[in-house]
């Protein structure tokens, strides 16, 4: 167990490495000038040289690259050209609004999921099922959440469309709305933050939903017709106790690896969603800083993601382990 | 002796696949032509603006008159066409790189599966994302975003490929026959290979369709006027309650060409796998 943390970490450290290089070369490649960029297509060259001498622009990319590692290393991820702050402080508050709804996104996709494979289970890859999980599957995410606004806000005012919590101006100790207004003792506020967590979480869960419920039902329908199956509905258990005791755990395997592919596209559309519910977080934070191009802002953004990522794919690997033995760490 | 792969697409095709294949025929077809028959000029005001669709304009007009319909319909070709290009090139780089891991084996063959695994672990979207905000917009940019994570993928499957196939007896019985090597690699190695690798390409035709609409919603596209339908549904999305075929129609034009290639990997796939 040691070992294998050990040595996923040090993975964990290659990618991230590696993200970083890869925008880095690039951007010494291509001819494109981000201080141009930001002074704006219309300062006289004289800004553009003051603001390039201010970015470091003007060494060796060898030595920015090197200067920008040695910050990451300490914490310190340069300062946002658009906020003026540093990108850490920027990150780390809007960092929990994203977990929030992240965390919520993934606990209504997979109980969506589990749902779909149940409905599933007899006729899975049946043309009607194929053919409409195929099509659930084409929805683009910024379609799926506009519908649901439209439905669910305009149409039957049900749920809010946008922002975090109906109370203006709170904030709390941890950044997360669920806990900070539960510690503060006051449960309307908790509960209008649940209720406008919901359209957006759904919009985020579904394709979530519709992949890893087609990997679940292929997998248990699989599963079903094994002969262990047959020995425990010989016993006379009933189908739900033979699915859930004897189906489910077997079947995780492919599902769960899908979700940690599925987390890896959620990023993308993290973005789409806080844009479209004005929710926010480090997506919505994201978006504005690529129409500044604010450079520190999107790689210190890209950093931090891409190591929730890899813890998350980690901990996949360990469920994985543990809902099948026979996989070692 | 196995048929050829158009003799098998041929005598197993069923219905619906074939549908699909040629719908996504028609969407290139269209998308090539689009520039020449859209009914209006998608970059001037024609009418009105705000009419909702209906006759004159089948999908209504947006905020500055100009006609929906014909924006859309130029929209596919700025999504579709760049969407083919960058499997195209993701096809042919992965795939030389496969070729060459699989023919050489050993270390080679190692160091690249490493490259391709460590490329492959790597959030391609953010990455991809990253990478346009810091090269600027354009389609250029994009294209080249997306091509740094699609091909890892092709590259596996040809290696993979490769590696089955150098081990049976009909590769050997070539390979000691003298057979040069661009002879063996096409007469011998490729035939095996095509079918996985179409069924991969049509499949991830929606993937790259679905990342470049969610690069150009973010304003990460092609910049304005061009008719992006991403973007499109982006700048409209405070008309939603009242003009809602300005951000409803764009979005629903991509989930079309998304379906389309998604039913057609399918089929092909289905196809694959019985042969």
């Amino acid at each position: 167990m040691i070992e294998f943390l050990t040595r996923r970490m040090i993975g964990l450290v290659i990618v991230l490495w590696a993200m970083s290089a890869i925008v880095f070369a690039l951007q010494a490649i291509i001819p494109a000038d981000p201080a141009r960029a930001l002074a704006g297509p219309a300062a006289p060259p004289e800004t553009v040289a003051a603001v390039r001498e201010q970015m470091g622009l003007n060494g060796p990319i060898l030595v920015q690259y090197v200067d920008f590692m040695a910050g990451v290393v300490r914490g310190d991820l340069g300062t946002s050209v658009r906020t003026r702050q540093p990108v850490a402080a920027d990150i780390a508050r809007y960092l929990p609004a994203s977990l929030e709804l992240v965390a919520a996104a993934l606990f209504l996709g997979i109980t969506m999921a589990v749902g779909f494979a149940f409905v599933q289970t007899g006729t899975f890859g049946s043309a009607p099922v194929r053919l409409t999980m195929l099509a659930l599957g084409s929805v683009p995410i910024f379609l799926s959440a506009l519908l649901l606004i439209y439905v669910f806000w305009f149409k039957l005012d049900i749920f809010p469309g946008s922002g975090r919590i109906g109370i203006r101006r709170f904030s709390g100790p941890t950044g997360f709305m669920l806990i900070d207004t539960l510690l503060a003792g006051r449960p309307g506020g908790f509960l209008s933050a649940l209720h406008h967590l919901v359209l957006p979480a759904l919009a985020l869960a579904f394709p979530v939903a519709v992949s890893v419920g087609r990997s679940l039902a292929g997998a248990l329908s699989d599963r079903l017709n094994q002969p262990w199956i047959r020995t425990a509905r010989g016993k006379g258990l009933s189908e739900h106790t033979v699915i859930a005791r004897h189906g489910l755990r077997n079947a995780a395997g492919p599902p769960l690896s899908m979700v940690g592919l599925q987390i890896g596209l959620m990023f993308g559309n993290l973005l789409i969603v806080e844009r479209i519910f004005a929710w926010p977080g480090l997506g919505l934070y994201l978006v504005q800083s690529f129409a500044s191009s604010d450079l520190a802002a999107v790689l210190g953004v890209a950093l931090v993601f891409g190591a929730f990522y890899i813890l998350a794919v980690l901990m996949l690997d360990i469920l994985q382990s543990l809902a099948d033995p026979r996989i070692g760490l | 002796m196995r048929d050829s792969l158009l003799a098998q697409l041929m005598y197993r095709i069923g219905p619906g696949e074939s549908l699909a294949l040629l719908a996504l025929v028609a969407i290139t077809v269209l998308s090539i032509i689009a520039p020449w028959i859209t009914p209006h000029d998608p970059y001037l005001r024609v009418d009105s603006a705000y009419l909702p669709p209906g006759p004159g304009h089948w999908f209504g007009t947006d905020e500055i008159g100009r006609d929906m319909l014909s924006r859309i319909l130029l929209g596919t070709t700025y999504t579709w066409l760049p969407g083919l290009a960058i499997i195209a090139g993701a096809l042919i780089f992965g795939s030389a790189i496969g070729l060459v891991a699989g023919l050489a084996g050993g270390r080679t063959d190692l160091l690249l599966m490493r490259l391709v695994e460590l490329f492959m672990v790597l959030p391609s979207t953010l990455i991809a994302l990253a990478v346009v905000a810091a090269l600027g917009n354009g389609l250029f940019n994009t294209m080249l975003a997306i091509l740094i994570f699609w091909w890892p993928w092709y590259a596996r499957i040809v290696r993979d490929e490769v590696r089955r196939l150098v081990s049976r007896p009909h590769f050997e019985a070539a390979r000691s026959a003298g057979l040069p090597l661009a002879r063996l690699i096409r007469r011998h190695l490729l035939p095996g290979i095509v079918p996985a690798l179409l069924v991969a390409a049509t499949l991830d035709v929606a993937n790259v369709v679905m990342i470049m609409s969610l690069m150009s919603f973010l304003g990460l596209g092609q910049p304005a006027p061009a008719p992006e339908l991403g973007a499109m549904t982006a700048r409209a999305l405070d008309s939603l309650t009242v003009f809602w075929w300005l951000p409803i129609l764009p979005a629903t034009a991509i989930f079309v060409m998304c379906l389309m290639s998604n039913l057609a990997g399918d089929g092909l796939r289905r196809i694959v796998r019985g042969a």
